[in-house]
């Protein structure tokens, strides 16, 4: 059996377990929902995203270590993932060949010719796992700071590290050498200003941004399957909205399309993952090369070779994808895949220059505390920005959101809305709770989100903790935020009619809505003409007639009196329950006033969850007259609203 | 294009790739066995919903558990399609009165032992709560106080708050099984906050000649004439005659109208034969139809009249009455 | 880069070695750093479970109530009739001056602690042989106008003492024992922790949420984070306050106390010339005494009470031997 044809079926059956992830990633316990489907495993098996994690927060949660097992396998069989698994380099592939389907041969080999552009990707993937690292130094400094001897362990550490760095990393040695003086650099700075607030220091994961595996779940989970619904099993029964989707869409499908351009343009040019395979792979054991130097160079190889790597000449082992169609293509069998080097030589050089190197790291490292100077992760924080429940506080979310959109798809209400603006810059895609869009707000029983999220954003949370049961009674509910009531808005606070749908629909126990009765005068001073046991005849103005009297809400009020129930108003007479007793009723000439009872609701600030089913239900649809914010979340202890 | 067939060892590789997808499908089939702790949550929610809604939105009424009480079984929860699974015969009662879902579960009171079992109807509104309760109201039972629409019988105890009917039944009988049943009642109206419900209609009927207890709301399809819904009755007696006053509040004076006049005509069309009467309003009509008499008329919005009454004086005599109660006027 | 379709035994070992290598240093890290629990989330039951002590064993409280309006003789006067300051601080002894920077305002408006006081009490010290003297505390303007303006930093400096300001560093997060309000605060503990003896030293002024804002208040200056949350429960947080601090003495100043606006006052028109300085070892008594001076009973500040049953001090003042004398 051919070996590509083995390719094409892996390839095609990698592309369908994403699909068939990203499809089953709805809440439920049949076959075609999540289940125990490992939904992650692909985000999982990416290096990058473990790897970026690793960096900013120094631990690697529990599947990421599945990357491992792709790393070790890229050492020793080289950049096999972009050519074998990778679901977003297969629909390139696909689309490529398409579109290079019925040109020539020589314009297929000059398609799949070497760019110079692509070391672009080298740029990316230092500048991205640079700021995820952003804080690294200034974090062994803060260790190290009063035990000279960890200093020195902590510098002598670094000293091996940029060392070993310099051996196998990106480029030449004298990269190490400057990578070691800008950590040299990074300590002085750091112990120049000890005082300086640590809240700048910090690290932003946006490898997620570019990484191919969290970009492909976002595009699909987002900007695919939310479009499919009716009768298939799976299908939300409604079309599901994404904030912004236009956006992710651009990205997703404008990523795909530009293989018609040129082929697996992203792969090529801008995949950080491909470029640590790259990298990881350049000294792989086994590799494509040519068994004689010469041969009749008609370049068939190049004819749809998918990683632009001249396996013609000195093969790019850095861009080789593991294609395995210059194998095919070649009429001598020159070409293998074998552990001798190629005859016609190698190019282990990722082309990029020290300079531009350099000049990403750094860029990688500084840009995390200029974004943090907009103060989102400290004294300004967006009330808006309402994450979901269990997720982690800003600093620890923004290291390890990877902006993947699991928690997006599985979210039962479709609450869960990928941020535009709200969560500043580095926070774009991650997720925020959007309650108008979405059919509710966060069910009390569901704690998907968290058991979906990759890398723990959002911790996986047990229903009692959750619901602040059992062991974590004392700790109470996790709140999202609290609602407050915009009395502006709000019908019986602002326009004296009665509603109560919030107070209704608050799910917590005892609810965290209160409401207030009040009477307010409607028609005053009405002069009683005849009156009885269960009526006063008085004249109506013009405009009560509109009114719905009857409705059950509206009251006759005696002077300083209780008030009785209207039951109905027909041509100025009031007529009244007798269930409700007057203790005289009102002589004719006696004054009585018409009075709508309102409940006016309020939030206990103490027991509301924020879970935004108030804000989903309130019928002041524009700007909902309640709504939430993240004041008392508990993921932000500094969030608190109130004490003791 | 294709070069050389495949070597050996090109099909021993592909074989191996193969059998290594193979085995990922596999595994992944075998993972997909044991659930994810979040479906295994919705799972455990759904058997027990101790609060409100679970992602599904299909759960049922919060049924709080008060000191003294244990639970005996997960709330079991009946939509109208399934409804009948429960209560059976009973079913249509509430269906044509516009049951949402049933919530019921079964509690063991602590110390006897003895065990009990509520049944949460969720009505469409708080009247189509009162019209399944007064159509299942035991006449003589005595009110238990938890809400003005409440009674209590020797083990068991009845009724409606808000949009909610409730039936607790025991198996225990006597006083002490009442006093604890209304805790357990009392712990629901606190739980479920609404605005009281107050049956207006019920004071508009006369009270001579009443038979007590006797008045309830039927929701649709009354005396056999389709149009006619939420309409009260009460029975009367007078020296041994019996008949029924009915009274429904309309949208309109006009609907109103137009529906006693499509009455009248109906019971014309069954063999009804109409009588000239005296009376104070309008709008009014008397049949007599298989030998009893109908009384209809309107007052403003209201539609009103007297329904199988064997004798046609005291038909015309309550009819009146309820005319003028309809008026406002002390009888 | 290697040239020759051919791969010696050496080139192919050393290949095998370095892929080797960097398979187990990566298994390695991701070993040292798998974490399959997860984070866990931020609570507040995570601070060190502290208080600060600093008063000296005694029988009875020292108390001493000086008439007078010239600050210097008064606390002189006070002093002496206690014995001295020496009875208080040690030669050697680093004293912390916990004053009431609060407000950038001018000192003639009584908000702040007066910087003659500040001078004057540093001088004390130093006198008795005080290594260093502190002068600390966290304001509610920015820290280093509210120094300046207020005069307090001038006077600290003329006097040889340091001025501590609120820098982010200098705060801990701590929780005091039973404590419920003061659960993993940030609290500005630099200054306390390099203290032997510390002395608060307050304005007596009137508090619109608390009553009156004294001795026992001006710990509030010791809380960061966002404090405000606080006023919620005004008399709890000053009751945890005296439970967080246990003052070697205090000196409240009544010469010119604040009646009506306060706790920032800002006209003349709300102050009054009290002329009374009272130098206490027991702040609970020290603010009855001060209470006085603004028409207050103690029945009116909640905190007091509060304060007394935690142990701080004795609110009946009536019982207590007070050194009462006039310039």
């Amino acid at each position: 059996m051919k070996i590509i044809a083995t390719r094409r079926i892996a390839q095609v059956f990698f592309l369908i377990l994403f699909f068939w992830f990203c499809w089953v990633t709805t809440l439920g316990e049949r076959w075609w929902q999540l289940g125990g489907w490992p939904v992650n495993w692909l985000l999982q098996l990416d290096p990058l995203v473990g790897m970026a994690t690793l960096l900013a927060t120094r631990t690697l949660y529990a599947g990421l270590l599945w990357g491992l097992v792709t790393i070790v396998l890229t050492l020793v069989l080289g950049r096999f993932f972009c050519g074998w698994i990778c679901p977003f380099g297969t629909m390139q592939q696909a689309l490529g060949y398409l579109s290079l389907r019925k040109k020539t041969l020589s314009e297929k080999i000059k398609a799949n010719r070497y760019r110079t552009g692509q070391k672009v990707k080298y740029g990316l993937l230092a500048f991205l796992l640079a700021a995820a690292a952003a804080d690294l130094v200034p974090h062994f400094l803060r260790l190290s700071v009063g035990r000279p001897a960890g200093f020195f362990l902590l510098a002598a550490a670094a000293g091996v590290i940029v060392f070993g760095f310099s051996r196998i990393g990106a480029v030449q040695s004298r990269t190490g050498l400057l990578a070691g003086f800008f950590l040299v650099a990074g300590f002085s700075a750091a112990a120049f200003f000890p005082d300086a607030d640590p809240w700048i220091y910090a690290a932003s994961l946006q490898a997620g941004f570019f990484d191919p595996i969290p970009l492909a779940h976002r595009g699909v989970n987002l900007t695919l399957m939310p479009l499919v619904r009716g009768e298939l099993p799976g299908a939300a029964a409604e079309i599901r909205g994404y904030v912004g989707a236009w956006l992710i869409g651009l990205f997703f499908w404008g990523g795909l399309l530009l293989c018609l351009w040129i082929p697996r343009f992203y792969c090529r040019t801008i995949c950080p993952l491909g470029a640590l395979f790259g990298l990881l792979g350049r000294g792989a054991l086994w590799r494509i090369g040519k068994q004689e130097a010469k041969c009749r160079s008609c370049l068939r190889c190049e004819s749809h070779c998918e990683g632009a790597c001249r396996p013609s000449g000195a093969i790019r082992t850095a861009e080789c994808v593991l294609c395995l169609n210059c194998l095919d293509r070649c009429r001598t069998g020159n070409i293998g895949y074998r552990i001798e080097p190629s005859a016609a030589g190698e190019v282990r050089s990722c082309d990029l220059s020290r300079r531009a190197f350099g000049a990403a790291l750094v860029a990688g490292l500084a840009s995390v505390p200029v974004l943090r100077l907009s103060g989102h992760t400290s004294a300004n924080w967006p009330a808006g920005l309402v994450r979901p429940p269990g997720a982690l506080d800003e600093d620890r979310f923004l290291r390890r959101c990877i902006k993947c959109g699991q928690c997006m798809r599985i979210c039962p209400t479709n609450i869960i809305q990928p941020a535009i603006g709200q969560a500043g810059l580095e926070g774009i895609w991650t997720p925020v709770l959007n309650f108008r869009i979405g059919s509710s707000g966060c069910q009390l029983n569901c704690v998907a989100c968290g058991h979906v999220c990759p890398t723990a954003a959002i911790r996986g949370l047990s229903l009692d903790e959750k619901l602040g049961r059992g062991a974590f009674q004392d700790r109470g509910p996790v709140k999202m935020g609290t609602a407050f009531v915009d009395q502006g808005r709000c019908l019986p606070w602002a326009m004296d009619r009665p509603c109560i749908v919030c107070q209704e629909n608050c799910p917590v126990s005892p609810k965290a809505i209160l409401v207030d009765a009040v009477f307010r005068p409607v028609e005053g001073g009405l002069t009683v003409k005849r009156s009885g046991e269960r009526f006063v005849d008085v004249d109506l103005s013009a405009a009560a007639l509109d009114r719905p009297y009857g409705s059950g809400d509206y009251f006759c009020l005696q002077e300083d009196g209780p008030g009785r129930r209207i039951v109905s108003v027909d041509a100025g007479r009031v007529a009244m329950i007798s269930e409700d007793s007057w203790d005289s009723p009102p002589a004719p000439g006696d004054a009585v006033t018409i009075a709508i009872r309102l409940q006016q609701p309020r939030v206990d600030p103490a027991r509301c969850i924020g879970c935004g089913i108030c804000e989903h239900e309130c019928p002041v649809q524009g700007r909902r007259a309640i709504y939430v914010t993240a004041e008392n979340e508990s993921r932000a202890p500094a969030h608190a609203l109130l004490v003791g | 294009m294709a070069s050389a067939p495949p070597s050996h060892r090109e099909s021993l590789t592909s074989l191996l790739i193969l059998a290594v997808l193979f085995g990922i499908g596999c595994g992944l089939v075998l993972v997909q066995r044991s659930p994810n702790p979040a479906v295994r949550a919705l799972k455990q929610a759904a058997q027990f919903p101790a609060d409100a809604a679970g992602p599904a939105g299909r759960t049922g009424t919060r049924i709080p558990i008060p000191e003294g009480f244990t639970a005996m079984s997960p709330p079991e929860v009946y939509d109208p399609e399934r409804l009948a699974d429960k209560i059976n015969g009973k079913a249509e009662l509430y269906l044509s009165a516009g049951v949402q879902h049933l919530t019921a579960r079964r509690l063991a009171m602590d110390g006897d032992g003895a065990w009990l079992e509520v049944f949460v109807y969720l009505m469409e509104s708080p009247m189509d709560a009162y019209a399944v309760y007064s159509a299942q109201y035991r006449p003589g039972a005595a009110p238990a106080g938890v809400s003005r629409y409440s009674y209590t019988t020797e083990n068991a105890l009845f009724f409606i708050h808000g949009p909610f009917y409730v039936e607790i039944v025991s198996a225990a009988v006597g006083p002490e099984t009442q006093r604890r049943l209304a805790t357990l009642a009392s712990e629901f109206v606190r739980a479920h906050p609404a605005v009281e419900t107050v049956v207006a209609e019920r004071s508009l009927f006369p009270q001579e000649g009443i038979v007590p207890d006797s008045i309830e709301l039927q929701p649709a399809d009354v005396f056999g004439f389709q149009e006619l819904d939420d309409v009260f009755l009460a029975r009367y007696r007078f020296d041994g005659v019996e008949m029924t006053a009915f009274l429904s509040r309309r949208a309109s004076t006009d609907e109103a109208r137009e529906l006693a006049a499509a009455y009248a005509a109906f019971l014309e069309r069954f063999g009804g034969r109409s009588e000239e009467l005296a009376f104070p309003a309008a709008e009014a009509y008397l049949v007599e139809i298989f030998g009893t008499w109908e009384v209809v008329f309107t007052h403003g919005r209201m539609l009103a009249g007297v329904h199988e009454a064997e004798d046609r004086a005291l038909a015309e005599l309550l009819g009146r009455r309820i005319w003028t109660s309809l008026s406002g006027e002390a009888p | 880069m290697t040239e020759r379709g051919v791969i010696s035994r050496r080139d192919f070992l050393r290949r095998s070695a370095r892929i080797g290598v960097s398979a187990v240093a990566g298994a390695g890290v991701a070993g040292l750093c798998f974490d399959p629990a997860g984070p866990a989330p931020k609570t507040a039951d995570s601070a060190a479970i502290r208080s600060f002590d600093f008063s000296i064993p005694a029988e009875t409280p020292q108390i001493a109530v000086v008439r007078g309006p010239d600050r210097k003789e008064t606390l002189r006067l006070a002093l002496e009739a206690l014995g001295g300051i020496e009875q208080f601080v040690a030669p050697g002894d680093r004293v912390l001056l916990k004053v009431n920077a609060a407000f950038s305002s001018p000192a003639m408006l009584g908000a702040t602690s007066h910087p003659e006081l500040v001078f004057e009490a540093a001088r004390h010290c130093f006198a008795a042989g005080a290594r260093s003297v502190t002068v600390a505390d966290n304001p509610i303007n920015d820290p280093s106008a509210c120094f300046t303006l207020t005069g307090i930093a001038d006077a600290a400096q003329k006097a040889g003492a340091v001025v501590m300001l609120p820098r982010p560093q200098r705060f801990d997060r701590i929780s005091i024992p039973e404590g419920r309000l003061i659960l993993n605060w940030p609290v500005f503990s630099a200054p306390l922790n390099g203290a032997d003896k510390v002395i608060g030293l307050a304005p007596v002024k009137d508090h619109h949420r608390s009553g009156a804002s004294m001795s026992l208040k001006n710990w509030y200056g010791l809380l960061g984070g966002r404090r405000n949350l606080f006023h919620q429960n005004i008399h709890g947080i000053i009751r945890e306050l005296s439970i967080l601090v246990r003052p070697t003495l205090v000196v409240l100043d009544g010469t010119v106390s604040m009646i009506a606006n306060g706790p920032t006052g800002g006209s003349m028109s709300d102050l009054k010339q009290t002329d009374t300085l009272i130098v206490s070892t027991d702040p609970v008594a020290a603010d009855v005494l001060g209470a006085r001076l603004l028409g207050l009973s103690p029945a009116a500040l909640p905190f007091i009470g509060e304060a007394a049953a935690a142990g701080a001090g004795i609110a009946d003042v009536d019982r207590l031997n007070i050194k009462e004398l006039k310039l």
